[in-house]
């Protein structure tokens, strides 16, 4: 299948659980099946708790206890496919992070170690990666730094010498310095002001067209999705809820959910009124039977009450987990 | 009739460092905020000395220079029982508002008592249900319940009916929904809106994001480290923004529109060589080393407020005669 041979990940009833004792657990990830294409922008949107930075972490393979993962996870690597889940994690270490996944932390500007020189950052990467010296490595890093666009100096500097969008770019130029085929950006721009959110997200677009990879952008910023990605997948409560091309999620959505959201969110130069959303995420040690939203939702039937809906495909590439549209 | 609350060349010092490195947080800020009810906005980015804006206000920190005046008298000069009655603050956080080891309602009930001055049990209690029920909470569930039982939605509506209960002339809220989520976000921001037109409370609405400072306020002032660099009425300032600074912001927000998509994309920012300290330090505008318009006049002597159609703005390209 054509799909399936540009697939560079696919995750198959992936679920993250955190298991805080015996009785208590907390479904972050329930059942997510995902596909991420070569040379696409992915945008995963959700409000907190919703499981979106769980959902990354799993796909990434980074399972800090009490995270817990089941599932399949299947990389794509040179006509082959590996469980990231099912290798050990020294595997994951040596040959897929960096190399074939990378990962920008939430708040990536203070995740560089203050007692490293920006350099040093680069040529232990380089340097454990492809097996090479230290120095050579240095070598390698002062070029590469120059096609990033940054100044060769800044490999002298401490991280507290830069400032914080300084900082930011050099975290994007790490994780893209092996040329992975998937990044993972988790919140990458929060806690920064807008001017320097927009020459971040420029960035990272503008790199991720040269290199020709999957970006998969988390955030709860309905702005920065609609500016960036071309796909969108929204989460509820541990579930993919609906999950269609940007464009027509934010003109025409489908799952309740997803509408009340899109309709909420106030614009410059629009005065009409906004109404939000009642009642509260649910509590997810503890959730509803049946669909996850009924409870705020206000088409909820009967069966939305009994029965979880089927992640039903509304279109090509456009998928909707509600009763409303089952009936098609 | 007197201005609400007028800030006179206002300026806080802070230092920090061994060496006693010293920087205005707050740098000669002149706003009016006239005698009706309104939104008045302050927005800014973090840093940009907003929230020290409003501690000042709040009498929390002194100003070294300038004057604070509510309606002509100085904050100063005001006793504080009859200073609070007068401005209340919704904090940010709304999950450390609320004492965990008791039961907000006291919290309520105390304001009723000491700020609002009502002693009569009857009345109290009556005050606190219609209050309660007019923010959307339940007054009977509500008694019952400890801080850790409400959800953030909930206990930021409880900060606005223990505001509502002291019955104050103006509410400070420094960022009051940014802890919560986008879908709920709307509903509590709508609620200060009837507010202020059901009971004619004059709000300082602290804030970062500029799409919901355009959607509820009347007027805005945005801020840029420490200084106000514009400041009118939110349409226009927001619309069509005057200072290279505003433009710079208006131009960067990402909007949930995909039409604007390419727009956005295609405007890079510039985004000049500077250092955050030095942006503190300078003598003249706070934004000459990332204007793409600066003089060297910009940089030694600090812009006058410029009336541009009733938007104050600190610029030297809107200076008469020189510009």
């Amino acid at each position: 299948m054509p799909v399936e041979t540009d697939a560079v990940l696919k995750a198959v009833n992936v679920y993250g659980e955190y298991v805080l004792s015996p009785e208590i657990s907390i479904k972050a990830v329930n059942d997510v099946s995902i596909q991420l294409q070569r040379n696409e922008i992915v945008g995963i949107a959700g409000e907190s708790g919703c499981g979106k930075s769980t959902l990354i972490k799993v796909l990434y393979g980074f399972l800090d206890p009490p995270l817990t993962a089941r599932g399949k996870v299947m990389l794509g690597v040179t006509n082959n496919y590996i469980n990231i889940l099912s290798v050990s994690e020294d595997y994951r270490r040596e040959n897929i992070w960096w190399k074939n996944i990378s990962y920008i932390p939430q708040n990536s500007m203070n995740v560089l170690n203050p007692f490293m020189r920006i350099g040093d950052h680069f040529s232990e990467v380089l340097s454990k990666h492809l097996k090479i010296s230290k120095s050579e490595a240095y070598k390698i890093a002062e070029e590469y730094i120059g096609t990033m666009g940054l100044r060769k100096d800044v490999l002298k500097a401490f991280p507290h010498q830069l400032s914080g969008g300084m900082r930011q770019r050099i975290v994007v130029a790490l994780a893209l310095q092996l040329k992975p085929s998937i990044i993972f950006a988790d919140e990458p721009t929060t806690a920064v002001d807008v001017i320097l959110q927009k020459v971040l997200l420029q960035f990272l677009t503008e790199k991720q067209k040269e290199l020709q990879n999957t970006l998969v952008l988390v955030t709860h910023d309905m702005g920065v999705h609609a500016m960036i990605t071309q796909r969108m997948i929204v989460m509820y409560a541990g579930k993919i809820i609906e999950e269609a091309p940007t464009e027509n999620l934010f003109e025409d959505p489908k799952h309740p959910y997803t509408q009340a959201l899109v309709r909420s969110l106030p614009r410059l130069g629009d005065e009409s009124p906004k109404i939000g959303l009642g009642g509260v995420p649910p509590d997810l040690k503890n959730p509803p039977l049946g669909c996850k939203f009924h409870p705020r939702c206000p088409y909820a039937a009967d069966v939305c009450r009994k029965e979880e809906p089927p992640l039903i495909e509304y279109e090509k590439g456009w998928k909707v987990r509600c009763v409303l549209y089952s009936g098609r | 009739m007197p201005p609400l609350l007028r800030l006179e060349n206002v300026s806080k010092v802070f230092r920090y460092g061994f060496f006693g490195f010293k920087f205005k947080a707050v740098d000669d800020v002149k706003i009016v905020i006239e005698d009706r009810p309104m939104i008045f906005t302050i927005a800014g980015e973090s840093g940009s000395g907003k929230s020290t804006l409003a501690k000042l206000i709040l009498r929390i920190y002194r100003p070294e220079y300038g004057k604070i005046l509510f309606r002509d008298r100085n904050i100063y000069e005001i006793d504080d029982k009859e200073f609070r009655k007068y401005i209340q603050p919704i904090m940010q956080d709304p999950y450390a508002s609320f004492n965990p080891m008791q039961r907000p309602i006291r919290y309520l009930r105390e304001t009723l008592v000491n700020v609002a001055e009502v002693n009569d049990e009857k009345e109290v209690e009556n005050l606190m249900d219609q209050t309660l029920a007019y923010v959307g909470l339940n007054p009977i569930e509500v008694k019952e319940k400890y801080q850790h039982e409400f959800s953030g939605g909930e206990l930021q509506r409880l900060s606005i009916a223990r505001v509502l209960l002291a019955n104050p002339k103006i509410v400070i809220a420094d960022e009051p929904v940014s802890m919560l989520d986008a879908s709920i976000r709307m509903n509590i921001i709508n609620l200060f809106k009837k507010i202020k037109d059901d009971l004619g409370i004059t709000f300082i609405y602290i804030t970062h994001d500029l799409a919901t400072a355009y959607y509820m306020s009347d007027e805005i002032a945005i801020m840029f480290r420490g200084t106000v660099v514009e400041y009118g009425r939110s349409r226009s300032v927001l619309s069509n923004p005057l200072h290279p600074y505003t433009q710079a912001l208006q131009e960067s927000l990402p909007e949930p529109d995909t039409k604007k998509k390419r727009r956005w994309m295609e405007k890079k920012v510039r985004l000049g060589e500077y250092v955050e300290e030095e942006e503190f330090v300078v003598k003249g505008c706070k934004y000459v080393f990332r204007c793409p318009y600066a003089m060297t006049k910009c940089k030694i002597t600090p812009p006058p407020y410029i009336n541009m159609n009733g938007v104050e703005v600190r610029c030297w390209l809107y200076a008469e005669g020189d510009g």
